[in-house]
């Protein structure tokens, strides 16, 4: 197991060395100038020139990228062009509310959309059935900035029970944290709820179809057991991969609901960069957002170990 | 560099950082929504505007304005000029002191001073002048000139896009090319870096030392008496949740509201929306001038008199006819001294036919225009959609390039031909108050290549801009405006597309928000 580790760490040097060099080129031959960015609109030509060679934005593509490799190596993201501040303290300041937004966004998703998935299977053809698969259409088909329009709209504006935007840390309390982040992580799940509702419901009903299912039945077996220990823990391979596959999606739909809910998270220093032509805090926050894509599927693999026995590495 | 300890100190600085504030410190915290983010600090580097806001909230000026934009001693006790005009002299009043516990001095200004005058336009006309910049004494400024520059301080009092904040010596004498990394002022709040959290969050305390003049606050001068102990900027990027935030009271100030939002804010008892800059905003549509077909003067002048305001204004003031008014000028309108001299030119409405001839009497041969149209730019999307129409019922052949604001920037840079990347048109919006004069007045200057973007070259706007900076005398200074917009109305460097007068909204409970360039935060009290 723990070589299986070791390799599989060592195997994401390659993809984070391809990360780095695949942005850092697309960065390079996208359009924008942040020292246009900061110039701002009134500046001269001759102005913004001067800005760009001070800045050293008017370096050679290999030098510039061999630079900036050498730093990452290190450790060193860089610092903002904007800010001038290091890239990792900008990361830094924007984690805790990304992460939080994230987890309580998995932690809905599973307790809702896995039972849902389950109950589907369990009741075939039935309006249970229908009503979860209904849903699950719903869920693919509406974008999360309308779910989190809608949501902010009814619940804190009609009803004034939540606040419409923004955020507050983990310290000043549970309550005040969890009451900021309640409507961004229903928002943010709804379409995660759907992917992983079809997903649980159709391999719940492949398993379902199996001998042992039958033999549990005959052997006067609960459905409750029947469902969650026999069927669901054989059903969970497929279930946890699609979480972890979710993860791409969690991170890109963070990236919106951050916008409407005003959260101030990696997804909107992600957009600010990419507006400002921030490069730096482009770069430093796309190689992380891979780490923790490539990282996320290292704990499926492991987590595979612990639902299905046979699994050994 | 940033190492792994630092950055796990920082995560949970950005925890705990955030004082949890108890209920009679809310009611001392003003929280507002700038218009955009502030993405540079240094108010000097960038012409940004929500830059030169938050530059109101640090730093302080030599001289600031009144309402008839006239310049009145701020920082400064008073100023004297010797008779011939080429000495000034600044006393700095008492009191001043920097948010370190430094004084202000007589060196610290020259320092800001001469930074700026290498940034700003303004700066850069009186820079050009300066023979020497002196501090006689820690409380005396005195700035020799070759010749005479009447406009000295109205130079120094600017309210507007790279204002002449003063910083301490030590952060002034930085390369004028790139920000600054402190943020020490003298100015009535302190900027809390420790609590900055760039794209989401700005904080200012009120500065304890800070010694307001005795005069009332009028537009950027007179007493800034300030009323809040803390003033929050929270950067809310959707308008519809800035909206909802200011409704639920969760925000007290919204600078900007989206106009097709002001309809549910002003239907809302506890929201009330007044106009903050009367000048507002000047839209315009820049031409290409050293590409075809825009280096045609005759074409440019077709297109200008086929231009209707109206229909520019309405589409971006979501038809809010009481935000905007038609300016057949080259400089603000409701300014002293501007007359509308364009109004012969833009007849309204305008006759399509008599423009059609026009532009086939000007020679256009069917070349491709290149409009950069910046679709995520809320004021000046609409320019383009509004212009790609004018253009194709004109009969023109015109190319709609749809881009964000950030790319536009770049590709404005281009003096290529358009089939190697260049462009033709494009356009944008700039406060009233940053052009008030034709030396401010980047958008009809015609320095050619090393000017604006668009590259107008024009001696005669030159010489008249020069002429207009030695005149002395007030007539001949009216002439002399005047001849510059008649200059402008001919060349056509820029197609005035009319002067919107956006309004701001805030909880009905707050008082005393004052008329100025910019969003100021002091003689702002709850009532």
């Amino acid at each position: 197991m723990l070589s299986f580790i070791i390799r599989r760490i060592v195997a994401t040097i390659p993809v984070m060395a391809f990360v780095a060099l695949f942005v850092f080129s697309l960065l390079y031959i996208a359009p924008g100038d942040p020292a246009a960015v900061i110039a701002g609109d009134q500046a001269s030509p001759a102005e913004v020139e001067r800005i760009r060679q001070g800045l050293g934005l008017d370096r050679p593509y290999l030098i510039r990228f061999g630079e900036w490799a050498f730093r990452v190596v290190q450790g060193d993201l860089g610092t903002s062009i904007f800010t001038a501040r290091p890239v990792t303290l900008l990361i830094a300041q924007r984690i805790e509310p990304t992460l939080s937004l994230m987890v309580l966004t998995l932690l809905v998703t599973v307790l809702i959309a896995v039972p849902m998935g389950v109950l589907a299977a369990w009741n075939a053809g039935t309006w249970v059935d229908k009503f979860a698969m209904a849903f699950a259409v719903l869920g693919f088909s509406v974008p999360v900035f309308v779910v989190g329009y809608l949501l902010a709209y009814l619940f804190a504006l009609k009803l004034e029970w939540l606040p419409v935007q923004g955020y507050t840390p983990l310290a000043e309390g549970v309550w005040p944290w969890l009451r900021n982040l309640i409507l961004p992580a229903l928002a943010l799940g709804f379409v995660y709820i759907a992917l992983i509702a079809r997903i649980t419901r159709a391999t719940m009903l492949e398993v379902l179809q199996q001998d042992y299912i039958r033999t549990a039945r005959s052997k006067g077996v609960s459905h409750r057991n029947v469902l969650f220990l026999h069927a669901l823990k054989n059903a969970a391979v497929p279930v946890i991969t699609v979480i972890g596959v979710g993860i791409a999606l969690l991170i890109g739909g963070a990236v919106v609901t951050e916008s409407v809910f005003a959260i101030p998270g990696l997804g909107r220093l992600t957009v600010d960069a990419i507006l400002q032509r921030d490069y730096p805090v482009i770069q430093g926050v796309i190689l992380m957002f891979s780490f923790v894509y490539v990282l996320v599927n290292l704990l499926i693999d492991l987590a595979y170990t612990i639902v299905d026995p046979r699994i050994r590495y | 560099m940033f190492n792994r300890r630092q950055f796990i100190a920082a995560a949970g600085a950005a925890t705990l950082a955030r004082p949890a504030i108890a209920q009679g410190t809310a009611a001392r915290t003003l929280k507002f929504i700038p218009e955009t983010n502030l993405a540079i600090l240094d108010p000097i580097v960038t012409t940004a505007a929500v830059s030169t806001t938050h530059g109101y909230c640090v730093f302080d000026n030599l001289f600031a304005v009144d309402d008839q934009l006239r310049p009145q001693p701020q920082m400064a006790a008073g100023a004297t000029v010797s008779d011939d005009g080429k000495t000034y002299e600044i006393r700095l009043r008492d009191g001043l002191t920097f948010h370190d516990g430094e004084p202000v001095r007589a060196r610290d200004c020259v320092a800001s001073l001469k930074r700026w005058s290498m940034r700003d336009s303004f700066g850069q006309a009186l820079g050009a002048v300066v023979d020497d910049w002196q501090s006689v004494d820690d409380k005396t400024i005195r700035v020799r000139l070759k010749r005479p520059f009447p406009q000295f301080l109205r130079a120094l009092g600017k309210p507007h896009s790279s204002a002449a904040f003063i910083m301490p010596e030590r952060i002034a004498t930085s390369d004028p090319m790139a920000p600054v990394k402190e943020m020490v002022g003298s100015g009535p709040f302190r900027f809390v870096a420790n609590e900055f959290v760039p794209g989401s969050r700005m904080v200012y305390e009120k500065f304890e030392g800070y010694v307001p003049r005795q005069e009332p606050a009028n537009w950027t001068s007179g007493g800034k008496r300030v009323n809040f102990d803390r003033v929050e900027w929270h950067v809310i990027t959707d308008p519809a949740t800035a909206a909802g935030a200011l409704q639920r009271g969760e925000v007290d100030w919204w600078e900007r509201p989206l106009p097709d939002l002001m309809s549910t804010l002003t239907a809302n008892k506890e929201i009330a929306t007044s106009t903050l800059d009367p000048y507002g905003l000047i839209l315009g549509m820049r031409f290409n001038h050293l590409q075809a077909p825009f280096n045609n003067p005759a074409l440019r002048r077709a297109i200008l008199s086929a231009v209707t305001q109206d229909d520019y204004m309405q589409t971006v003031m979501a038809g809010d006819t009481g935000s905007f008014r038609t300016c057949q000028a080259m400089f603000p309108c409701g300014l002293p001294g501007v007359k509308e001299l364009g109004a012969e030119i833009m007849r309204q409405p305008p006759d399509l036919k008599a423009a059609k001839a026009a532009i086939a009497a000007s020679g256009y041969k069917g070349e491709k225009i290149v409009m950069l149209h910046a679709a995520d730019h809320p004021l000046i999307a609409p320019l383009g959609d509004i212009t790609a129409d004018l253009l194709k019922r004109l009969g023109l052949n015109v190319d709609v390039q749809t881009m964000d604001w950030g790319t536009v920037v770049q590709r404005r840079t281009s003096k290529e031909p358009v089939e190697r990347g260049g462009w033709s048109i494009f356009h944008t919006n700039w406060p009233g108050s940053s052009v008030t004069n034709p030396a401010e007045n980047l958008y009809i200057r015609g320095a050619g290549a090393s000017g604006w973007f668009g590259w107008h070259d024009s001696p005669e706007m030159e010489t008249l801009t020069a002429q207009w900076l030695a005149s002395t005398d007030e007539a001949q200074a009216q002439k002399l405006l005047d001849d510059v917009q008649r200059s402008a109305l001919t060349t056509v460097p820029v197609a005035p597309l009319g002067q919107i007068i956006p309004k701001t909204a805030y909880r009905r409970n707050l008082q005393g928000i004052l008329t100025a360039s910019s969003p100021l935060f002091w003689n702002v009290r709850r009532g």
